[in-house]
């Protein structure tokens, strides 16, 4: 018999996880927005933890403030293809572009981080877990629940990371759990883990993994866009890349 | 290093299509331009550069990763060709079955036997038994490490 029911388990695994993400978002998701002609506020999905881009038709539109929105606002409510957006998260999901849309664009669940990005209205964003739990049992984390147009589904931390970091989490709230196994020492050992990979790993994923690699010996460092001769990766050079992950 | 083909309309291309035991990338190779891609740009780099470079097409000179997923290739290729790149990437371990032969070296696969019994232990809720198992794992990790970096000095001497 189980010490402790797979509910339980998942409870905890998950909270472990939507923990993490919030600690170091790492997760990111896309979500094509259904654009009505004249409608300038749209609802996003709880699992926006914050936004990270949005492309209109592949063009970037600029994040404002509420102070130049209201100014914006001021001058009138022109339509047009909107150039900025502001997104209230504080209570609300919702975002609002300017100048208001002026064309109806459908949206497409697939291929938004490919052929799509030319015809669609693209919001990148930083997931919680929650996009990937389905909405009738709440715990598979590899089925995409609600509306949220998930590239398949696969948005979750590396198998090999994910599953030793949550388990010493999901350790150690389940023996602080009052009953018979609940041992404080074994919680605390498991804590003191838990801290620890999270750190570890949290550092690994959002600064080593998602960096530019800035390897090559490059010719045009001010980023001047004319030609250059990259050369062969600076480790067969001879400049050291002594760094821990290398 | 795995070599994939150039897909049309691709600015993301998704690391594990490319090599299914991909960790994170390292540096990509263009074979058909022969050059090596720039990758000391991020985000908002491309951003100033272009406020459409998730659509710009032609010949790719940038990548940077853009999660631990994907990564983006700069411009992007419009149409499809049997050209290819080479995909230099840090891979995940093999799953480990019996018959196997661990990828280290001979005599640092005792660590791999540490971290079992450390885990074992821990799940019988030995803990400090199981620390000792974890103390010799790490140690021989961070040793194993720097042999591995010393092993590759020659490789990294500076020619200039």
């Amino acid at each position: 018999m189980a010490i402790w029911s797979d509910e339980t388990v998942t409870r905890f695994t998950n909270r472990g996880e939507d923990i993490f993400l919030q600690e170091f978002p790492v997760l990111i998701n896309r979500v094509a927005l259904s654009i009505v002609a004249g409608t300038s506020q749209y609802t996003l999905e709880d699992s926006v933890h914050s936004i990270r881009r949005i492309t209109w038709k592949g063009i970037k539109i600029e994040p404002t403030s509420f102070r130049k929105f209201r100014n914006l606002n001021a001058i009138g409510t022109e339509q047009g293809r909107p150039t900025e957006y502001l997104y209230d998260n504080i209570g609300k999901q919702v975002i609002q572009f300017f100048p208001t849309p002026n064309e109806t664009i459908a949206s497409t669940a697939t291929n938004l981080f490919g052929a799509a990005i030319k015809t669609n209205v693209i919001i990148e964003f930083y997931t919680s877990g929650a996009v990937n739990r389905d909405t009738v049992t709440g715990d598979d984390r590899y089925t995409v629940g609600g509306s949220v147009r998930n590239l398949s589904g696969e948005a979750v931390i590396p198998s090999a990371i994910r599953d030793r970091l949550l388990r010493r989490y999901a350790n150690s709230q389940l023996y602080l759990i009052e009953s018979r196994r609940q041992n404080l020492r074994i919680s605390k050992y498991f804590e003191a883990g838990w801290k620890l990979w999270k750190a570890k790993y949290g550092r690994l994923l959002r600064d080593v993994i998602m960096k530019p690699r800035r390897l090559l010996a490059n010719d045009v460092p001010n980023l001047n866009p004319r030609l250059s001769t990259p050369r062969l990766p600076i480790d067969k050079f001879g400049e050291a890349v002594d760094d821990e992950w290398y | 290093m795995s070599t994939a083909s150039w897909s049309a309309n691709t600015s993301y291309y998704k690391i594990t299509d490319i090599a299914s035991d991909a960790f994170y990338p390292i540096a990509i190779y263009d074979n058909s331009s022969r050059r090596w891609l720039e990758d000391n740009v991020n985000i908002s780099q491309l951003d100033r550069m272009r406020a459409d470079w998730e659509v710009w097409e032609g010949s790719p000179r940038y990548w940077l990763p853009v999660s631990h997923e994907y990564i983006a290739v700069v411009p992007r290729r419009s149409s499809v060709s049997s050209d290819t790149f080479d995909f230099y990437y840090a891979a995940f371990a093999e799953t480990v079955v019996d018959t196997n032969v661990p990828n280290i070296i001979s005599d640092m696969q005792y660590l791999i036997e540490e971290y079992a019994t450390a885990d074992l232990l821990e799940a019988a809720e030995e803990l400090s038994k199981a620390v000792t198992y974890w103390r010799n794992y790490y140690n021989g990790i961070e040793k194993y490490s720097k042999r591995v970096k010393l092993l590759a000095k020659p490789a990294i001497l500076r020619i200039a």
